[in-house]
């Protein structure tokens, strides 16, 4: 029977291999450098998912590190889930009953109305005045708009018709309709549950929109959210939502793809972030169906301090005190690319414009950039710092590194007037350093002559 | 604000961070376990800051510091089973050598490839490579036997290796 290697290996680095196993490795090493090879590829895949995990297991404690009392009750529960839903899997064999745990009782929540426009709530008597205190507990929104503030410091803004319960001043249960909320410093942990799972909120502005059918979507504005779905197959994994991404999710399909946050919210008719802006669309040409990237796409975000890409942490565009966005970008639509696309040199990425703009490319400056950058591109010789990257790339020459050795590059501005309609980009990649570009949108009307 | 790093010590950092990932690498194909990995790391770190001064090629000097500080750990383990003879462990540490310079790329495709797994595979794997999980705990949390646990982890695991294959060979060929 011919060996394993795959299986051998990887025995061996766990230490589960005999004596006469571990021989016949050491033999067949010392015979054959492919296989000597194979050996390498696997250590190097255990190493960096070691790193990984390190990296995630920190990134999980600094979300939950600094949220309310409430919300880390509601977080340690959430941890326990995947076991509860294993043991409920072992003990009833139901797939179906994943979803296993105590419904608190709904006690109510106390709020300030303030705001109402011709809103009408069922059980709510007497003229709805801003400053008005009420209680809570079922919610039928029939008619108008109303923003209320929680006893939590969450505020809440609904157009009807809205139908929910609140079990207390953190949490909601929204049956149908949609609900914006501003949360604040004190409302973080609060949680919004629908049919298709819950919301917690880690300190931001979302809206959500739940239908009957079972489906609801989220977007998020700022800050970011935990998204828990009910579908069995997500096991109680939740996924983290941040500015400018959005979602629909359901118990039965689980979470379906991210869209720039604008045109989800507007599709979600989440009637406070309806989205003005003139990217229509944005898409690239990778055609990978098992990870379709949504670019985060928020309208007016570029200003200091804002994340760079869609798929990192960091950087961020102009991150540290002193650090200035030129003045011609201040405002403009931001665009957030993937960095890790940054290497492929058969990448495109089109955006559709709904009216003519001048499209701003943010580029680390050197020597070496992409031909369609300058074809199509000009230089307005301004630029913007981004960071901190990743340590490895700290000794490139052009890096500028903070007190803690972290690495920050300059990105030159390159920009050109687009007419309505598809507008394409190329690779980023040119030179062995390079680093994705960003991307901003303005108005051709609000650009500086 | 912390006061500013002396240049020696800040050019110190920097080289160490951008061979941190490919000294691992390394240090742990020639060692059989993790936490070993984990002690003589620290020391050829010790060694690296202090005899920096002398360092000409830092990426060549440092990885002989760690064959040096790895051999010199092995002396006191020759009798493990799990422990290749001298003559291997300098041919692994040759071939790992030889790969130092796509140990970044293929974390960055392997980056892109966790990313494909289905949410529940992801979030399996990176539970089972956090250091302090036991996989008989693990297993025994999620319902399974250690064995059945072990068999869905080298899917898994294999199924990453060949994504950052194709990743790359599609790089390559791009």
């Amino acid at each position: 029977m011919s060996t394993d290697w795959n299986d051998l290996i990887q025995r061996h680095i766990a230490g589960l291999t005999t004596e006469a196993e571990a021989a016949q490795l050491q033999q067949a090493l010392k015979a054959d450098d492919s296989l000597a090879d194979l050996y390498i590829r696997h250590i190097e895949l255990d190493v960096a998912l070691e790193a990984k995990a390190a990296s995630a297991e920190a990134t999980r404690e600094l979300l939950t590190a600094p949220v309310a009392d409430e919300a880390r009750r509601s977080t340690r529960w959430l941890a326990w889930r995947p076991l509860a839903a294993a043991a409920a899997v072992a003990l009833l064999g139901m797939a179906g009953t994943l979803w296993l745990r105590t419904i608190p009782w709904p006690r109510g929540a106390s709020a300030t109305l303030v705001s109402a426009d011709n809103a009408r709530i069922v059980g709510v008597d007497g003229e709805l005045i801003a400053g008005r205190e009420l209680r809570l507990k079922e919610l039928r929104l029939e008619t108008g708009r109303l923003e209320i503030a929680l006893a939590s410091g969450a505020r809440l803004e609904m157009s009807a018709p809205v139908e929910g319960e609140f079990f207390d001043d953190m949490r909601l249960r929204l049956d149908s309709g949609g609900v914006n909320a501003d949360v604040g410093e004190h409302g973080k942990g609060f949680t919004i549950e629908t049919a298709a799972g819950e919301i917690v909120d880690l300190g931001t502005r979302f809206g959500v929109q739940a239908d009957r059918s079972g489906e609801s979507r989220v977007a998020v504005f700022s800050g970011k959210v935990e998204v828990h779905s009910r579908q069995p197959r997500m096991g109680g994994v939740p996924v983290t939502l941040t500015e400018g991404m959005a979602a629909r999710f359901s118990a039965q399909a689980g979470l379906r793809g991210w869209r720039q946050v604008a045109v989800a919210a507007q599709e979600a008719g989440l009637a406070a972030a309806h989205y003005t802006g003139i990217v229509e669309r944005v898409h690239d040409n990778l055609g990978d169906e098992e990870l379709e990237p949504f670019y985060g796409v928020v309208q007016r975000g570029m200003a200091p301090g804002v994340l760079a890409f869609a798929d990192k942490p960091n950087p961020r565009w102009a991150p540290r005190p002193g650090d200035e966005v030129p003045a011609s970008l201040l405002g403009a639509d931001l665009i957030r690319t993937y960095h890790q696309f940054r290497r492929r040199g058969s990448y495109e990425l089109t955006v559709t414009l709904r009216e003519p703009a001048v499209v701003y490319v943010l580029i680390k400056a050197q020597d070496q950039l992409p031909e369609w950058l300058a074809e199509k591109f000009s230089p307005t010789g301004e630029t913007v710092i981004a960071g901190p990257l990743q340590a490895g790339i700290a000794s490139w020459p052009d890096a500028i590194l903070d007190e803690e050795g972290r690495p920050y590059f300059k990105f030159a501005v390159w920009k050109a007037n687009a007419p309505a309609g598809e507008f394409t980009l190329g690779t980023a990649r040119s030179a062995e350093r390079q680093l994705m570009y960003g991307l901003a949108i303005q108005p051709q009307k609000m650009s500086p002559p | 604000m912390q006061p500013p790093l002396d240049p020696q010590h800040a050019q110190f950092l920097r080289l160490y961070a951008e061979h941190e990932a490919a000294l691992q690498v390394f240090v742990r194909s020639m060692l059989p376990c993790r936490d070993e990995t984990d002690e003589v790391m620290q020391q050829v770190i010790v060694v690296l800051w202090q005899k920096f001064e002398t360092a000409q090629d830092f990426k060549k000097w440092a990885f002989g510091v760690a064959r040096l500080e790895v051999l010199r750990f092995l002396q006191s383990r020759k009798r493990d089973r799990h422990v290749f003879d001298e003559t291997l462990v300098n041919r692994l540490a040759d071939r790992a050598v030889l790969h130092a310079a796509e140990v970044m790329p293929r974390r960055e495709a392997l980056e892109h490839c966790l990313q494909k797994l289905p949410p529940s595979q992801r979030e399996l794997v990176l539970t089972a490579y956090t250091k302090g999980t036991r996989m008989d705990e693990l297993a025994t949390r999620r319902g399974q036997t250690p064995m059945a646990l072990y068999k869905l982890l080298h899917r898994i695991r294999i199924a990453l290796l060949d994504c950052v294959e194709r990743t790359l060979a599609r790089e390559e060929a791009a």
